[in-house]
Order: C-alpha cells, then sequence, then structure tokens
C-alpha cells in the first residue's frame, strides 16, 4: 500500500521538519512554534534576487488561508528557470505567522510531484502516458479513454473541439421552453480561485444551463 | 464566518462544537491558543476551551472539558442549554441586569420600506425611538406562531395603528412589540416555551451526558457572555453612527474583564439531516448570550476547502447565480407573447429597496429617486435607482452576455429583457439528484467535473458509481488521475483527463472562511502540458463557440441589431478579458497593464510598483477581477465584493450605501493584494490598535467587515445600519415571505423549510412551536426509535430527494438496527485533505499516515472479540462493493470474502483511550483506489438522507455493524 515516502523533496524544508509540523499540528501547539521552516536556500549559498524569487501565495487546502512564500529559481546552481525550489509559510500573514501544517507544508510535494499528469518529463511513476510532452504537444495535451480501455494522449485543442461537440450535441438546441438544460451536469470546484470560479459559472450560463455544484458540503 | 480568524484571538471563551481545528484547521488553533494565553496571562483563571463532540478529538484532549454526546443530537443539547440559561437569568443570576436590558433595548430607525400591494408605503421612513428594538425581535408579538404580528399601517413616530395615510407616516407590515420581552406573546415566550420539554434530565437521556454537562454549560457561557462582561452597557448614544463604541464600553475587546465566547462549528455539526436547523440554533445562543457582533464572539463555520466560499459566493450551487442571487425563473413574455414584467419581478425581490410594485392606494408619495408605479415595471430599468444586489445582478446581465463595446446602448426594457432572457431558466439538479439521474439513465448524458473527486466524496457510492459509469461523456479536469477519472465506465463512454496546473502556477483572489479575500501571484509557469485553470476555460468557452454553443446568444444580439463581426468568443470573453486562443499569442505570454495595476509588500498607502506589467493569468485574472469585484456603482457584478476594486472610497463607489472607513487601510485599486498587517492604526484620530482586525490585510466582503452584525460597537469595524433597529437578529424563524416586507433588505434570508415528521400539537407536546424554532430530531438512521417516535425525524424538505421525501423507508437504503447496531460516523485527519488526490500523492503525507483505519469502543471491540491491530470490517445498509472498479483485487484483502463494506485495522482508541462511546464507529473518509496511498472508501456506507435546506448529506450519523476478519 503506502510506499516509504521519498524524502527527498523540498530544498528548505526537510521530512524531519514535515513530521515535527504533522505532530505539531494535531497537537495544537501555539503559532510561534508549530512548524515554522526557516527557508533554508540561503544555506545552500542561494541568494534572493540572484538565483531564486519569491511569491505571494495562500495555502491549498483548508479555508483558514495561511500565506504561503514561494521560492522560484532564476536557474541558477543547476536548476532550471521557474522551478519551485521551496514553499514555506508567510511569516508576515496575521493569518498564520508562518506556520504551516502537515498538509500545508506537504504542498511542497503536491507542486512538484512527479505523479501530477502532464506536468513533468521523464518516467512517470502512474503510467508513461502522463509523462509531459512538450514536443510533440506544444499547445496542451489531454488523455482520452474508451470504455475501460487504456489512456492515449491527444492535442488539447482537438480533445476540446470533441468534448465541446459531445457537449453540445446533449444539450440540444435552446428555445423559450428549454432555456435550462440538464443534459450535461458541471461539477465545480473550491479548489480554483475566485476569477475561475466566475468564468467557469458565466461559461455554464453562456451554455444554457445551472445544473452545477461544487464541494460546499463535505 | 460572522468574525474572522484573527478576532478569535479576543475571545474569552471558545466552545468548539462539532470541529477539529487540532487536526482539520489547525492556524485556527493557534488563534485559539493565542486567546487562552491572554486570558491566562490576564488573570482569567476560568475554563477558555470547551468541546462538545461525539468522539475525543486532539481538539478535545486540548480542552479544558469536553463533553460527549451521541452524533445527531445536538439541537436537544442547545435547546437545554437556553432552557437552562432563562432559567437561571429569572433566578437572579447577577447577569440578568443586562440580560433583560439587551433584549429589551430599543433604538430609532431608518428603515427601506416597500409595503405591500395594498400599503406601497415610501422608500425611507424614520421610526420613532420606542417602536423599534436594537438587537433582537424578543419583545416581538407573535401572531398564531406563523408570523409577527404587525400594524396593517403604523403611525411611524407614535406607533400607534394608522387610521388613514399621510405622507410620511406612515410604515406597513410593522412589527408589533410589547414593551418587554417578559410580558405578552412575545418570541422570547415562545421561546422559552418551545425550549421547557428539554430538561437537564430529558437531553441527558437523548444526548448520552450528564445533567452536570447541561449545567456547566449554562454556567459557563452566561460567565463568558456581553451581561457578564466588564464594560459599560448601553453604549453611549449616537454610537450606531460612529466608527467605535463609547470608551469603557463592553464592546471594546481591549478592556479589562472582556467577555466572550465564540462558537467554533464545522461539518460535525452541519452534515446532519438537521445540519441548517443546528446553525440556527448557534444563532439563538449567541443571540441570546448578546455575543453576536462583538468581537470575539459570534459563531463561525471552519469551512474546509481554501476557496469554498468564493466558489459559493460565485454561485457554483444548482438554485444560485453569483453573490446570491436565485436562478431567473421566468421568460420575459409568455407564450402568447404578452409581457410577464419577470425581469421587474425578480429585480424586486432582489436584496435592495422595491424599484416596482402596484400602487392600489394612490399615487407614489414623497418618494426621492424611485417611485412605485402602475403595474408595468418599467421602473426597473433605470440604473441610477437600483440597489446593490441589483445593480449587481443588471451588471451582471449585460457582461455576460454582450460585448463591453455594446454597454452603453444596452439599457432600456427592450434591450434588457432580451439579454435577461439569455439567463437559464431555473435550477439545476443538487448533486445527490444529478448521480441518481446519470444512474437512472436520465437525461444526463455528460459530466465535466472540474477539481472534484465524487467518485470519493459522494455519499451512498454505488448511486454514484453506476452514474458515471452510465455517461457518454465524462470530462475530467485534475492535477492527478483520481478515482474519478479512472472510474469503471460504460462500453462507448468516452473518458478525458485533462491536466491542471497546481496552486502556485495560477494567479487569482482567494476567498477564506471569513470571507477574506487574498491574492495568489503566479509564481511560475503552469508546469510541463499542465495548463491554467483560466486558460483552459477560455479555450473550452472557445472550443464551445466552434460547436455553435452560443449560438442562442448571437441570435439575440442579431435581433438588437449590434455589430457583430467577430466570434462570439470574442464578443464574450475575449474583448472583456483580452487573450483569445486564436489570436496566436500563447495564453501565459499575454501581457497587460495600466496605472492600477500593482505590487504591495506592505504598509505604505501607495502600491511600491505601480503599472506593473502582468502577464499570462495574472493579466488575465487582473481583469475579471475588475469587473466582478469593482463597486456596482462603476460596473461591478459581484454587489457583496463591491468595493473589492476601487480607486477611492465614495459614496458613489458603493452606491450611496456604506461610505465609512472600515479600519483605515483600505489602500487602493486591487484590495486583495492588500499586505499591510499591522494590528490596527490610528486613523482619523480614532485608535484602532490592538483589536485584531488587520483590516489592512486582504479585503473582507461586506465592505471589509471584519465581524458582523456589530451595531456600529465594534473598535476596528464600522458603524452602520446592517444590523440596525428592527433589522435585528432574529430569534424567530418565519416561513411566510411577508414576514420581513417592512424591511426588504432581510426578506430573501432566514427561511428554514424543513421540521420535525411528527405531527404533535398542543402545549404540552415536545415540538411546541415545531418549524420556528431548532427542533430536535432524530438522524434519518437511528438505534434509538423510542425517541424517533417520540421526537421526529427531519424528512419534511420541499427539496428534496426521493429518500428523505417518502414517507416510508425504501427498501436497502434505510437500515434495521436489530441488523445494524451501531452508529457510523466519518472523520478526518490533519495529514490528508478531502477526497484525497492532493495529499494521497504526496509521500510525506502518505508516510505520515498511510492507510484508513477503524475506532470503536472497547466495549463493542470486546463483545465482537476484537483486539488493537486486528482488520475489521464495517458494513452498512448500502450495497457497494469495495471491489476496484476495473476489476482488480483490493491491494491486501480478499475481496471476494467480503461483498461490501469497509475494511481497516482498529488503531488505537482500543485500550489506551476512548475515542469514541459504545454504540459509535468512526472511520476517516480520504480514501480511495488510486493514489500512493490507497484504503477503503467510507463513502460506500454513508447515507445520502441530507438536510432540506442546504442539501448536505448526513455523513455524521448512520447505522452500521462491524465483523472481525479472521
Amino acid at each position: 500500500m503506502a510506499s516509504k515516502a521519498n524524502s527527498k523533496g523540498g530544498k528548505g524544508l526537510s521530512r524531519r521538519d514535515f513530521l515535527k509540523a504533522s505532530a505539531a499540528g494535531a497537537a495544537g501547539l501555539a503559532a510561534m512554534d508549530w512548524a515554522i521552516a526557516e527557508p533554508a536556500l540561503a544555506v545552500q549559498g542561494m541568494t534572493e534576487g540572484v538565483d531564486y524569487d519569491t511569491y505571494h501565495t495562500t495555502c491549498p487546502y483548508c479555508s483558514a488561508s495561511c500565506g504561503q512564500v514561494v521560492a522560484v529559481s532564476k536557474g541558477t546552481q543547476g536548476h532550471t528557470l521557474g522551478e519551485v525550489l521551496d514553499l514555506y509559510g508567510d511569516a508576515d500573514s496575521p493569518l498564520n505567522n508562518g506556520g504551516l501544517c502537515a498538509k500545508g507544508s506537504g504542498a511542497y510535494q503536491l507542486v512538484t510531484n512527479p505523479r501530477r499528469v502532464g506536468a513533468f518529463t521523464g518516467t512517470h511513476p502512474v503510467n508513461s502516458v502522463f509523462a509531459a510532452d512538450t514536443t510533440t504537444y506544444p499547445d496542451g495535451v489531454a488523455y482520452m479513454r474508451t470504455g475501460n480501455g487504456a489512456w492515449s494522449a491527444v492535442a488539447l485543442d482537438t480533445a476540446l473541439s470533441d468534448i465541446a461537440t459531445r457537449l453540445t450535441t446533449a444539450r440540444g438546441p435552446l428555445s423559450a421552453t428549454n432555456y435550462n438544460t440538464k443534459n450535461v451536469a458541471f461539477l465545480g470546484c473550491s479548489h480554483m480561485n475566485n476569477e475561475q470560479n466566475y468564468l467557469y459559472r458565466k461559461l455554464i450560463a453562456n451554455f444554457g444551463s445551472s445544473n452545477t455544484e461544487h464541494q460546499a458540503r463535505i | 464566518m460572522t468574525n474572522s480568524w484573527t478576532d478569535m484571538d479576543n475571545a474569552s471563551l471558545v466552545l468548539v462544537w462539532g470541529a477539529n481545528p487540532a487536526e482539520n484547521h489547525p492556524a485556527c488553533f493557534a488563534h485559539i491558543n493565542a486567546a487562552r494565553k491572554h486570558q491566562a496571562d490576564t488573570g482569567n483563571t476560568g475554563h477558555t476551551l470547551v468541546v462538545v463532540d461525539p468522539r475525543q478529538t486532539r481538539t478535545a484532549r486540548q480542552a479544558d472539558k469536553h463533553i460527549r454526546i451521541r452524533p445527531g443530537t445536538d439541537i436537544a443539547l442547545q435547546n437545554a442549554v437556553i432552557r437552562g440559561i432563562i432559567a437561571r437569568i429569572e433566578a437572579g443570576d447577577p447577569a440578568a441586569t443586562k440580560f433583560w436590558a439587551y433584549l429589551n433595548q430599543k433604538g430609532a430607525g431608518v428603515f427601506h420600506t416597500d409595503g405591500d400591494a395594498n400599503y406601497p408605503s415610501k422608500y425611507v421612513t424614520t421610526v420613532a425611538s420606542g417602536q423599534c428594538s436594537k438587537y433582537t425581535d424578543a419583545r416581538f408579538l407573535v401572531n398564531n406562531d406563523a408570523d409577527y404580528e404587525r400594524f396593517t399601517k403604523m403611525v411611524a413616530s407614535t406607533g400607534a395603528e394608522a387610521t388613514t395615510e399621510t405622507a410620511d407616516l406612515v410604515i406597513s407590515s410593522f412589527p408589533k412589540k410589547s414593551d418587554d420581552c417578559r410580558n405578552g406573546n412575545t418570541v422570547f415566550n415562545r421561546l422559552k416555551a418551545h425550549v421547557a420539554p428539554y430538561t437537564p434530565a430529558v437531553a441527558a437521556d437523548i444526548c448520552g451526558c450528564t445533567t452536570d454537562d447541561v449545567d456547566y454549560l449554562v454556567g459557563i457561557l452566561i460567565a463568558n457572555s456581553r451581561h457578564s462582561s466588564a464594560g459599560t452597557f448601553p453604549p453611549a448614544a449616537g454610537a450606531i453612527a460612529h466608527p467605535y463604541g463609547a470608551a469603557g464600553s463592553d464592546a471594546d475587546p481591549r478592556i479589562a474583564g472582556y467577555r466572550c465566547t465564540t462558537i467554533l462549528y464545522a461539518m460535525g455539526m452541519t452534515q446532519h439531516t438537521t445540519g441548517s436547523t443546528g446553525i440556527k440554533g448557534f444563532a439563538n445562543l449567541q443571540t441570546l448570550l448578546g455575543n453576536m457582533g462583538r468581537a470575539g464572539g459570534g459563531i463561525n463555520a471552519l469551512r474546509g476547502i481554501h476557496n469554498v466560499q468564493g466558489s459559493t459566493d460565485m454561485g457554483l450551487l444548482y438554485g444560485n447565480i453569483p453573490a446570491y442571487s436565485a436562478n431567473p425563473t421566468t421568460m420575459s413574455t409568455d407564450a402568447s407573447g404578452n409581457p410577464t414584467n419577470a425581469f421587474g419581478k425578480y429585480m424586486d425581490a432582489l436584496w435592495g429597496a422595491p424599484l416596482c410594485g402596484t400602487a392600489a392606494s394612490g399615487a407614489p408619495r414623497n418618494v426621492s429617486y424611485y417611485s412605485l408605479n402602475d403595474g408595468t415595471y418599467n421602473n426597473a430599468y433605470g440604473s441610477s435607482v437600483m440597489d446593490l444586489q441589483q445593480r449587481g445582478f443588471y451588471n451582471m446581465t449585460r457582461r455576460w452576455f454582450a460585448d463591453p463595446a455594446w454597454e452603453t446602448a444596452v439599457t432600456g426594457r427592450a434591450k434588457i429583457d432580451g439579454l435577461y432572457d439569455l439567463w437559464p431558466k431555473g435550477n439545476g439538479d443538487d448533486h445527490i439528484t444529478m448521480f441518481r439521474q446519470m444512474a437512472a439513465g436520465g437525461y444526463t448524458k455528460a459530466a465535466v467535473v472540474w477539481g472534484q473527486n465524487p467518485a470519493v466524496t459522494e455519499p451512498n457510492q454505488s448511486a454514484v458509481r453506476a452514474g458515471l459509469e452510465n455517461l457518454d461523456t465524462l470530462v475530467v479536469v485534475d492535477m492527478y488521475e483520481t478515482e474519478t477519472a479512472a472510474c469503471k465506465r460504460k462500453t462507448d463512454g468516452v473518458t478525458y483527463l485533462i491536466p491542471a496546473c497546481s496552486h502556485v502556477e495560477e494567479a487569482g483572489s482567494v476567498t477564506n472562511s471569513a470571507r477574506t479575500l487574498q491574492w495568489r501571484e503566479r509564481a511560475t509557469t503552469p508546469r510541463g502540458n499542465s495548463k491554467a485553470d483560466l486558460e483552459l476555460l477560455l479555450r473550452l468557452a472557445y472550443a464551445l463557440d466552434g460547436a455553435n454553443a452560443f449560438s442562442h446568444i448571437e441570435a439575440e444580439w442579431t435581433r438588437q441589431t449590434y455589430s457583430v463581426t467577430g466570434s462570439a468568443y470574442d464578443h464574450l470573453y475575449g474583448n472583456r478579458f483580452g487573450w483569445s486562443p486564436g489570436s496566436g499569442t500563447a495564453f501565459e505570454g499575454y501581457t497587460w497593464s495600466d496605472a492600477y495595476t500593482q505590487k504591495w509588500t506592505g504598509t505604505a498607502d501607495a502600491p511600491t510598483a505601480p503599472s506593473t506589467v502582468l502577464s499570462g493569468s495574472e493579466a488575465v485574472c487582473e481583469r475579471v477581477y475588475r469587473e466582478s469585484m469593482s463597486g456596482v456603482a462603476a460596473g461591478g457584478t459581484l454587489w457583496i465584493y463591491t468595493g473589492g476594486f476601487g480607486t477611492a472610497l465614495s459614496g458613489t463607489e458603493y452606491n450611496g450605501t456604506w461610505a465609512h472607513p472600515s479600519i483605515g487601510e483600505w489602500k487602493t485599486y486591487n484590495r486583495a493584494k492588500n499586505r499591510d498587517n499591522r494590528d490596527g492604526a490610528i486613523v482619523n484620530t480614532y485608535d484602532y490598535r490592538g483589536t485584531k482586525a488587520y483590516g489592512g490585510w486582504g479585503y473582507s466582503w461586506l465592505v471589509n467587515r471584519r465581524v458582523f452584525y456589530n451595531n456600529g460597537e465594534i473598535p476596528g469595524d464600522m458603524g452602520d445600519w446592517f444590523m440596525s433597529p428592527d433589522s435585528v437578529s432574529r430569534l424567530f424563524v418565519s416561513t411566510n415571505t411577508a414576514t420581513l416586507n417592512y424591511s426588504r433588505w432581510y426578506r430573501t434570508i432566514h427561511r428554514l423549510v424543513d421540521k420535525p415528521d411528527v405531527a404533535l400539537a398542543g402545549p404540552t407536546t415536545r415540538h411546541i412551536v415545531p418549524g420556528r424554532f431548532p427542533s430536535y430530531t432524530e438522524p434519518y438512521e437511528t438505534p434509538r426509535a423510542d425517541l424517533a417516535a417520540a421526537w421526529g425525524r427531519n424528512t419534511k424538505g420541499t427539496a428534496q430527494w426521493d429518500l428523505v421525501k417518502a414517507d416510508t423507508p425504501i427498501a436497502g437504503r434505510q437500515a434495521d438496527a436489530s441488523l445494524y447496531p451501531l452508529v457510523l460516523t466519518t472523520i478526518r485527519c490533519v495529514e490528508h485533505f478531502q477526497g484525497g488526490p492532493t495529499t494521497r500523492n504526496n509521500p510525506w503525507n502518505v508516510e505520515a499516515e498511510p492507510e484508513p483505519w477503524i475506532e470503536i469502543n472497547p466495549v463493542d471491540a470486546r463483545a465482537n472479540n476484537i483486539n488493537h491491530g486486528d482488520l475489521v470490517n464495517v458494513i452498512t445498509a448500502r450495497g457497494n462493493s469495495t471491489s476496484d472498479e476495473i476489476g482488480r483485487t483490493k491491494v491486501g484483502y480478499d475481496s471476494t470474502q467480503f461483498g461490501k463494506g469497509f475494511r481497516a485495522r482498529v488503531d488505537s482508541g482500543i485500550t489506551a483511550y476512548q475515542r469514541v462511546a459504545p454504540g459509535v464507529v468512526a472511520i476517516p473518509w480520504h480514501w480511495g483506489d488510486r493514489g500512493l496511498g490507497q484504503g477503503s472508501r467510507a463513502n460506500d456506507l454513508t447515507v445520502d438522507a441530507g438536510d432540506a435546506n442546504s442539501a448536505i448529506p448526513e455523513y455524521k450519523a448512520c447505522l452500521c455493524k462491524i465483523q472481525k476478519i479472521v
């Protein structure tokens, strides 16, 4: 079942830090103590502004919205430009004062996870079809299967065109008496930002439907 | 949440009821600890953390007191506590003086009134002090337990019934009141009668707690209420118009001896057939205690997903469009081509003063900028007279269905009606019905699943899986191959999986549980072939246009004779947000800037880098943000967020409604990017320091408010009449829509549609005012048939699905307690998240919590010969199979031996301490059969009965049995 963790992971947060965060989060220690992983890039001789830049984001798990800082390589010291080097709590945020729990600390692995579909080149740990291939698919990719058959990669535009035809066919023509199709279900997403949700809801309305739900109840 | 995360630091008592923040919201627990430390440092030796929960959670183990109750019996305990509070106050508790003064407090008020069909009162009426209640409806008189007793028409200055109408004196539908809530058939007296049957002994029997537990809660809640707090009450006259309460008042959390309870709840409270009703119970408790609208008080839903508040605000629900407007229901003309006045009627139902009406009794009177009309509803089309929600909807209609270049021309009845008709009419299906439809081979043939994993998260998985299997087309957008993407499909069913990027690879705003907007920067571009959600959405829109999905919209444009030269995509999206898939510019390469694009770093009033060039999702998100978050008078579409983007504070920014500064640090432009983390400042000579509001960090709806319902008394927040006299905290639930006519602003809320399914009438029966105050009912499946017979179950929803609507159990779906004697509840852990894909693929998380477990009590373990570490199967009446959906045998287990159930090992809880009570089984629900860490799926077992108000399933209580796997 669970293979032992590959703890090579984040350049700043160590596996030991992570386990500390896990225990501390559960024990409910004070914010100041619970899991502040000091940016360790300096230890590796990296300098902000030269070797990496930092950006602000918020944690992708619960709705306390802890601040997170993302350190991104500028392409020096053997790293590639745009590579995420570290992800840690934002000490400026009054919501978490720099702390992160077990989930928030693990967000580094969420971002850099080789199991993500279509995100990284090389051997994919789940299914070789999910390895990124920007040469064959410079403008995006989708994976398709028929029935319970195997996944195959198709160009994103080809996929979107087929999807659009399928959805529009399922909907059928709209008329004054059929102005809300429930032939298509649009399950939404509390993982998207506001602007994305706003556009998704607009797209559903433009499509002629109010048949949408998100994860408000789980 | 009524209050903010940081405001919890101000509480003197944290009551956690149906939540487990130590595991599920650890940052929240840090604020709880800050509050407890502050109390200890300032000499409060009393208890500061109390937990009510069926489980001994990790939060409970940190608490001063843990009260264990049987799953689903929360409301019985609430009512027993309310009963105890009233009894102790009536017996002369030291808090009694302020308790009565608070409930009977009066105040003058200015009302937005619209009257009714017979008496169309004027827009604004000033009502004399004695006629208004300042805080609660406790002294309102009740008519037949269905509605408030009301004046037909009242003289505003005297409170007498008017015999004739005059231009400036009459207000209609105004509630009648007793001078003292203790006298007459008042809301308070009805509530007192309602909770009378909930004696400590009755509650102890229902809840499985002790009578001492009830008394303990009564005592500690009174001791940590406004009525026991230091500080003067009532606040000085004029406080409502003032940005903070008078010096030394009991509204200032910085004074010594400040006492206030905050109630924190989560899914432990809401995932029941009584989910909404129980929250109403909290609201009543806090209203009686004077803790609503106070710093360190309120009722706070610890929401589970980082942007679940935002996606709710954006209307991704079957009954909503963005910002809590209902789906329009009626076309503007009927089948015969006659006008239905649908747009005007819809606008009049929104939050704000009415635009139209029928003046059956004389001409419009004394109206400064709107007038009641003769029934044509022509006044609904004038944007200058619209109020917040109306203007937001009007803006949205024009901005969602037309090109920006046409906006100045899209005015007037004919054109607005034409665009209004493009809104889909009526609701979609709730999530349970959706999957049932699919499973039954109904009309739903395709599904787009964007960032959800229903094949783990939805209740009663057999129906969900059969539904997914049946679809012709299933499109999944996710970062991983989820259980949903990999689900079993019919032979010719086509499944797409589109790779999405992570949260650091895309910009945008997120709204946390406390309604606070924060901005996510794009730290790097989407990795490999993955794409930003925004790019995927726009490219899907472009593809849909290519499939002529918007031809109905184009037909309307042609009818309105616009110059339709480009594609529908460009008119709807490209021309608004700047990027088009057909333009030759890659999404991440698209750039945009103006004087207001900016970067913030700290406390300065001006951005540190104005006119920053934005690219990719940063640029497009900024443009979407402006359309939605600007003030409604500036064209913003989301009225609740009005002011999230703006250049200055002014009356027009908020359409004249709210113009007070909140905490000073509003900054300018994109306020989601504000990063001033000072704990208050001195603004306009007012000292807000130390209030824990952090008003300069991000931006909160409404109007940067960090504490809701404040009566203008909370330092660090602002004074206005959001909760002004008679727009009060209501103890009484009315399902009569006319109830709130006198104050349209509150009409569309405060209705609950559920009530017990046992009809018991008369003054001595248990549900003395069913549906008007929260009533305890048993869960849908219960081992206590005696209680279900006496108190009923909550199955009377009007928007329920078949299971709950049915008066008789549906075979195979409802359990028999003789076969399933234990109660199953589902739980969470700190290492994993929701349906699992975003943590069960991370090696660290999987190492820390590799597989699910089962918690049972030693009594039940011994009865079933189960020891620590044994493999156990949990089974309910739901007929699910846990064999892998594509036929694999579950790793480590023999799926042929047990055709259904939840197999895992019994973990700690057997001997060391008792996490659950006898008769209760707890299992985590994060797992499925994909990802690095896999395990049994709890929602194979859960029941899809639910709450009639919110369609939330009863994940927290159903019947089960356990079997040791030999």
